[in-house]
């Protein structure tokens, strides 16, 4: 065991934290579910971009840094910590990046990786459907055979960014007589072409943070298939490995949230040193699970950097993170007392904002009691219900 | 960077996880709680014999001169079978005397290394010994943080009796001086040794609760099933999975903190039993309301390791005294 930071790393998190400081918008900016906070958010990326912080992972060809998983988990620490905005091309670069890279053809990188590094196109996910949430692959969303390409039809829901975003990537069954996870295909889309027609739904706290998506015909060329025909439930899980993984929710985030609520512990404590003393261990028991996310992490980077697959892990890793931001935001609006509900407040309103988000994690990416019977059936061996 | 433990510390566990199969396995464990002596025959000299109790006993001592990194996987599986040994105690007990150096080390070290010297450790957080009245010599804290050894006939012990039979505890009553203090150590250090350690053992005990749990639900039916079939049974085990697998890095992490004296080693020690002890309540819990009333019997081996996660995350430190001592560093800074 030796957790030292190499002079190597040092030194990158110090180039992190001077471009950070040098950049980092001082007013925070308007919301991502709003026309002007996408767009203002959107030049943020660009602005990432050019300093070619957008994508570290990436290969430099594609605008990235080539950075491993320990410089990565660096960047978002410093990320975070410097409160910089929301990453609004998330479903691009964590997401769908991951699978282009394993599956995609030369064509495919070359037409999506950088427009996507640079936010010009935003990805949303067209995952779940109306009647397939939990159980996808009950998905009956349609792919038919035309010449030159495929025709999409059916309807797409809870798709994230999906009110406007530019691209869609999303799984349709693409072969009338299959059923489950087989013959399913991986289609990119515009959800400008014709026959889209999206319809945005306001979230819990009333913005259109997604979007249910109809496709009527939709005309897609062949090129634009990721992988395989018919091999498209492969195809996705190879993004939702990484996306309950590690790269969906970095430490970086919650020990930036943990020690925002310690800075409210200490203010509390000086304005209303009652509530502050009720609240005390659930403050410090949110900042140890925040550290502990952290080493937990650090450990899973670790193994995957001697070559160990990230397995069923990455189950238990979402569980603990989507409870650690409840855990995190609940105690946030504790401290607060009565101003908890205020959004006219200027410290409640994003302890607010937070907790309504943090309340999508035990949902979205696999409900948390799917991730428990993957857990329990994978890890701990017992038999399917 | 690396967080688990290395190649040659793996190994060591291993070799004491396949001793404690061999003769200290849960009936051997079982005959060790109905017996006065309390232990299990024979398993002091092994482990003496395979560098256990030699650890961290320096090479000139007749040691390994290994670092608390080094046995965290002994301890591990420690726990794991809830030996019923001073295990934590002379360990901690030989890395405090190796650092006082001098003739309490000359005199106990090489006796500590061949297993013919057991320690007894009273470094507080609270009032009692550990080990005490299997102890050959005494290591105590005195109300200003320093360190006194003592034999167990220049003290007057008033022993406790534990629910958990596989501990020896005890009140004691001594006087410090001049003579029994040990020069250039500090208590409060090798208290944090010892928390660590008991952390690691908590974190063996919880995959033990959990590895029974599992076994139970894919043997026992009900319904016509077996009941790990059933998601409420199911979740309650992944759910521990998810406890204990967020404890461990914290464990590793301490146990380096430690070792290499981290200016926030007393923080991360505390976060380390805090952690290991609340996946092993978990674990405990849950373990039994899987077993349900076979769990609840005498005759079931399962309680032997719930009492022993309630006397681990009660003593060396309760779960509020670990937290407070957390508090006081993260919240208390600026």
């Amino acid at each position: 065991m030796d957790l030292t930071e190499s002079a190597e790393l040092a030194s990158w998190r110090d180039e992190v934290r001077t471009w950070l400081a040098a950049n980092v918008p001082t007013d925070p900016l308007p919301s991502l579910d709003t026309e002007a906070g996408f767009a203002a958010h959107r030049v943020w990326e660009q602005r990432l971009y050019d300093a070619r912080l957008s994508v570290v992972t990436w290969p430099e060809e594609y605008g990235g840094r080539g950075a491993g998983l320990l410089e990565w988990l660096v960047f978002e620490e410093e990320y975070w910590g410097a409160g910089a905005p929301v990453r609004v091309s998330q479903n691009g670069i964590f997401l769908l990046a991951p699978t282009i890279f394993e599956y995609g053809t030369d064509l495919i990188k070359d037409r999506f990786l950088t427009p996507m590094a640079k936010a010009e196109e935003v990805w949303a996910q067209g995952w779940s459907e109306p009647n397939a949430g939990s159980d996808l692959a009950s998905l009956r969303s349609k792919a038919e055979r035309v010449d030159g390409g495929w025709r999409l039809s059916g309807q797409k829901t809870w798709s994230t960014r999906g009110a406007f975003a530019d691209w869609m990537f999303g799984l349709f069954r693409s072969d009338p007589e299959s059923n489950r996870h087989h013959g399913l295909t991986y289609f990119l889309f515009p959800l400008d072409a014709d026959g889209v027609t999206v319809r945005p739904i306001r979230q819990l706290d009333g913005e259109p943070g997604f979007a249910e998506v109809f496709l009527d015909n939709v005309f897609v060329p062949d090129e634009h298939v990721l992988g395989e025909v018919g091999q498209g439930w492969s195809v996705a899980m190879a993004t939702t490995t990484s996306e309950r993984g590690l790269t969906l929710r970095s430490p970086g985030r919650f020990m930036a949230s943990a020690k925002r609520l310690v800075d409210l512990y200490q203010d509390t404590a000086d304005r209303a040193p009652d509530t502050a003393a009720a609240n005390a261990d659930a403050v410090v028991e949110a900042w140890m699970d925040a550290d502990a996310y952290r080493l937990f992490v650090l450990a899973s980077a670790l193994k995957a950097i001697d070559g160990e697959p990230i397995g069923a892990e990455s189950s238990a890793n979402k569980l603990f993170w989507s409870q650690l931001d409840i855990a995190i935001h609940q105690t946030g609006l504790d401290l607060l007392a009565e101003r908890a509900t205020l959004e006219s407040d200027q410290t409640a309103a994003p302890w607010l904002d937070g907790y309504q988000f943090a309340l999508a994690g035990p949902i979205y990416a696999g409900t948390n009691e799917v991730q428990r019977n993957i857990i329990a059936e994978r890890v701990l061996g017992l038999p399917r219900s | 960077m690396r967080l688990s433990a290395d190649e040659d510390a793996l190994a060591f566990g291993q070799s004491v996880a396949d001793l404690y199969k061999d003769i200290a396995d849960s009936a051997a464990l079982r005959a060790a709680w109905d017996s006065d002596a309390g232990r299990i025959p024979g398993l002091w000299a092994r482990l003496a014999e395979i560098g256990v109790l030699g650890a961290m006993v320096p090479e000139d001592y007749g040691g390994l001169g290994l670092d608390l990194r080094s046995v965290l996987p002994v301890l591990v599986a420690s726990g794991w079978n809830a030996v019923p040994e001073p295990l934590v105690e002379t360990l901690v007990g030989s890395a405090l005397l190796a650092a006082a150096g001098g003739s309490a080390a000359k005199q106990w070290l090489p006796a500590i290394a061949e297993g013919a010297a057991a320690v007894g450790l009273g470094l507080g957080p609270g009032q009692l010994v550990f080990g005490a009245q299997w102890a050959d010599v005494l290591i105590l804290r005195d109300p200003v943080g320093d360190a006194h050894l003592v034999e167990p006939s220049q003290v007057t012990m008033n022993p406790a009796t534990s629910v958990d039979r596989g501990i020896r505890v005890a009140h004691v009553d001594w006087s410090p001086s001049p003579a029994t203090r040990l020069p250039d150590v500090n208590a409060d250090d090798f208290l944090d040794v010892a928390i660590v350690g008991v952390a690691a053992q908590l974190v063996g005990l919880a995959q033990t609760m959990l590895d029974l749990g599992v076994k139970y639900a894919l043997q026992r039916e009900q319904f016509g099933k077996v009941i790990g079939s059933f998601q409420a049974v199911k979740h309650q085990l992944a759910d521990v999975y998810v406890a204990n697998s967020f404890a461990r890095p914290v464990v590793a992490r301490a146990a380096w903190s430690v070792a290499t004296d981290q200016p926030s080693s007393w923080r991360d020690a505390s976060h380390a039993k805090f952690a290991a002890g609340r996946a092993a309540r978990l674990s405990a819990r849950t373990a039994l309301q899987v077993h349900a009333g076979i769990g609840y019997t005498y005759e079931h081996d399962l309680h032997m390791y719930l009492k022993r996660t309630w006397s681990l995350t009660s003593m060396w430190g309760d779960q509020a005294w670990h937290r407070t001592r957390v508090a006081d560093a993260v919240l208390e800074e600026e």
